[in-house]
């Protein structure tokens, strides 16, 4: 087994055909004292579904609709839905588009709150074997594949394969299989049907993440560095524009949004680097974009949250929420349509069109400074301690009385930090970062709820002042109001209370020490 | 995972059949599903085509651990694998006998592939052993073929007499009714009698028929290889009231 198979998904091997006619010679080759059950031929469509960032297939598992019916395989186990889906304009898109069962619960774990894309389709004419025992029990699949691969409207790429699919429980048969095929030199493919399929027009299954995943190397010229680092995060910002203008998942805004906050994060590393004026334009666009996304996030956030809000109060309360939630919608809708016009505006355009071309300058571009031939592991020691001693001073200022505003200004430079970690975290050793990375990530999580209850009390409680007191409907909705604000007060309190020790591990000696080791020097 | 255990201390009532279809059809619907054959005659595993290795054995069983998930053998059918008997099961008491727990080992050695599976059917062989109760104890539900003859339901009363005796619960017990033949008056008055007794059993009937008997020839569940026949349309009856009592029939 190779290591891109183990987390594929299927077990199945595949192999790469030159040509169909390799068909014969096989099986005459692998017939001899095994046994092949009747031919079966069997033409199929099929269209792969997946998250945007293949969710499933980095899972393990793989999700298809041959023809009416949805088929979920996961790791040698197989299973089908055949009932047709809720949804009304005829495609499920969310897990909860499925009826209630075990295929729907399975989706609801991986898939989360992403929605399903078509990813690619191929059209299938197999030809099927069943390799049999003595007792003409199957042990081993064999198909025989071409399969015409077709992506959204582009062209059809035809490729001949065969499936060796194992069953449970007769490895040594499988294995037999594969060596008498690799013995007649036919060439192994990796990964699964879907990321073959993908292949064949172009494509990398599992390639999107939402991560900075550049790599970085200690005495690059830290220009350089920037260069690749904010390239990667407007990449991350385009790849997610389309989603957000088809209105697909609430995931695309959320990563644009990650990637506009941290293009801001790292322009204030450019000092020295690249002229100050670089910055100040780009800085403001990229604010501007980001604010004026901010409404349409925080109402995803409560639609989001609609079960989770139902649950926090009392079953009495509960109906007020529903013209709640209808105002909320409403005002969603709206915020969308407003964003989308925003992405599409001239002036966005041009000012991402000139920021890609400011980031594709070839190096030694004449408006380096002096400090873009420096190595980057320099720069990230440097900026990264700063960044720490800031925050945990900030936090050391916190005390019970502290307004929210402050845990906010923590909240900010601890997410600058973060960001700072994420950008350089090739350059460090990976346990040692990851360490760092997750104690931040805990006082994070806290600061981050922290805000959240508070923005959302603040949203609710302008609701209330738009609902009619006079109607039965509007007093529904300012009690549902009014119960979630005092749940979320009181949630508030908790992570206020909580708040201290966590502070406390991230500023603690064993911290202190950590971040010592990793960023002191120059 | 939910266990279900097709069991009756009588022979040749139609548990066989029952548990080899059924764990088909629970398979079909999605459910990941081990059926486990625990009758050293070993005619589940038959019926399957599926033999166990050589080297597993009784004692290997009842001691569990990886040797379960190593035995474990996929059907010719998605979402089904098997876990085959052996001859050596027929001193499976033995081999249980003088353990610790002794009558909760089975449940224990289960427990290997409890995140594994949705549904464990256990084919069981007839009588009241130690086994049998290890059974009881491993089972969520246990449902046990009753034939309609007065024999059959005084082995059912003397059952219910153990279940109290022993202080099992009796409400996991579920009767249905199997090889009926509706021709008989005599199946049709005791089925009368059962059913309005109150007791726990199930409104579908399996009917005594020639292409459940002839599965032995195919080796395949009926309810696979004659989807459409009337015995596969009873059996998957009886499998939407079972799922309905086993808690997951709101679903789908």
């Amino acid at each position: 087994m190779n290591p891109a198979k183990e987390a594929s998904g299927d077990k199945s091997e595949y192999f790469v055909l030159s040509s169909p006619g390799d068909r014969e010679v096989i099986l005459a080759g692998i017939g001899s004292n095994l046994t092949l059950a009747p031919d079966s031929s069997r033409d199929m469509e099929r269209v792969f579904l997946d998250t945007f960032d293949h969710r499933l297939y980095r899972n393990g598992q793989l999700l298809s609709k041959e023809g009416e019916r949805y088929v979920l395989r996961s790791s040698g186990t197989e299973m089908d839905l055949s009932s047709p889906y809720s949804d009304t304009d005829g495609r499920p898109r969310f897990w909860q588009d499925f009826p209630d069962g075990p295929f729907r619960e399975a989706l609801r774990q991986v898939i989360d709150i992403r929605a399903l894309v078509p990813q690619v389709s191929i059209r299938s004419a197999a030809t099927r074997h069943n390799v049999v025992n003595e007792d003409e029990k199957t042990v081993v699949h064999l198909a025989f594949e071409e399969i015409e691969v077709a992506e959204n409207g582009s062209g059809k790429v035809t490729v001949h394969l065969l499936e060796a699919a194992p069953v449970r429980g007769y490895a040594d048969e499988f294995d037999d299989i594969i060596r008498r095929l690799a013995g007649m030199g036919i060439e192994r493919a990796d990964g699964n049907i879907f990321s073959i399929a993908l292949g064949a027009v172009g494509k990398t299954a599992g390639d999107y993440s939402s991560k900075v995943t550049v790599r970085l190397e200690p005495d690059m010229p830290s220009g350089d560095a920037l260069k690749m680092i904010l390239g990667s995060l407007l990449e991350t910002m385009r790849k997610n524009e389309e989603g957000i203008i088809k209105d697909i998942d609430t995931e695309f805004l959320h990563d644009f949004r990650v990637a506009v906050r941290r293009t801001r994060s790292a322009l204030t590393l450019i000092r020295g680097i690249f002229p100050e004026s670089v910055k100040e334009e780009f800085k403001t666009e990229f604010a501007a974009i980001g604010r004026k996304s901010n409404e349409l996030r925080d109402l995803d956030i409560y639609l989001l949250r609609r079960e989770r809000y139902t649950e926090m109060l009392p079953p009495a309360l509960r109906p007020g929420l529903g013209p709640l939630y209808d105002i909320i919608a409403r005002e969603r809708e709206e915020a969308h349509e407003g964003f989308v016009s925003e992405l599409a505006s001239g002036s966005y355009r041009r000012s991402i069109e000139a920021w890609g071309k400011f980031l594709n300058e070839p190096a030694g571009a004449e408006d380096e400074l002096p400090d873009s031939g420096a190595p980057v592991i320099d720069l990230a020691k440097k900026r990264i301690r700063k960044r720490y001693r800031k925050a945990v001073k900030l936090g050391k200022d916190l005390d019970e009385s502290s307004p929210d505003r402050d845990f906010h200004t923590l909240r900010i430079e601890c997410k600058k930090l973060r960001y700072y970690l994420e950008f350089f975290e090739s350059l460090f050793p990976a346990d040692e970062i990851k360490a760092a990375i997750r104690h931040l990530k805990q006082l994070q999580d806290n600061l981050g709820d922290y805000n959240d209850m508070h923005v959302q009390q603040e949203r609710l409680k302008g609701y209330i002042s738009k609902m009619d007191p006079a109607a039965e409907e509007g007093r529904d909705s300012i009690a549902a109001a009014g119960g979630l604000i005092s749940e979320l007060y009181l949630k508030q309190k908790e992570l206020r209370a909580e708040f201290h020790a966590r502070f406390e591990e991230f500023s603690g000696d064993d911290m202190k020490a950590l971040f010592e080791k990793l960023f002191s020097g120059n | 995972m939910i266990t279900l255990a097709l069991y009756s201390m009588k022979g040749g009532v139609g548990k066989t059949a029952a548990a080899v279809n059924l764990s088909y059809l629970a398979s079909a619907g999605g459910y990941r599903t081990l059926i486990c054959d625990l009758d050293p005659q070993g005619a589940s595993s038959y019926y399957f085509r599926i033999k166990a290795s050589r080297s597993f054995n009784s004692s290997k069983f009842v001691k569990g651990g990886r040797i379960i998930d190593e035995n474990i053998k996929g059907t010719d059918y998605p979402n089904l694998d098997l876990l085959p008997s052996k001859l050596s099961y027929r001193n499976l008491d033995i081999a249980l006998d003088g353990m610790k727990k002794s009558k909760f080992r089975l449940k224990r050695v289960f427990s290997e592939v409890t995140h594994e599976y949705d549904y464990l059917f256990l084919d069981c062989p007839p009588g009241i052993s130690l086994v049998s109760e290890n059974v009881f104890n491993a089972s969520d539900f246990i449902f046990v073929p009753l034939i309609p003859t007065t024999l059959s339901v005084m082995t059912y009363e003397k059952l219910l007499d153990f279940f109290a005796k022993k202080e099992y619960d009796a409400g996991k017990l579920y009767a249905f009714f199997s090889m009926v033949e509706t021709k008989k008056s005599l199946h049709r008055e005791i089925m009368e009698k059962i059913e309005s007794d109150g007791r726990n059993v199930l409104r579908t009937h399996i009917p005594y028929r020639s292409d459940i008997e002839r599965m032995g020839v195919y080796r395949e569940p009926v309810t696979a290889y004659l989807p459409h026949s009337e015995s596969a349309h009873t059996y998957a009856e009886l499998w939407e009231e079972m799922r309905a009592i086993t808690g997951k029939g709101a679903e789908g």
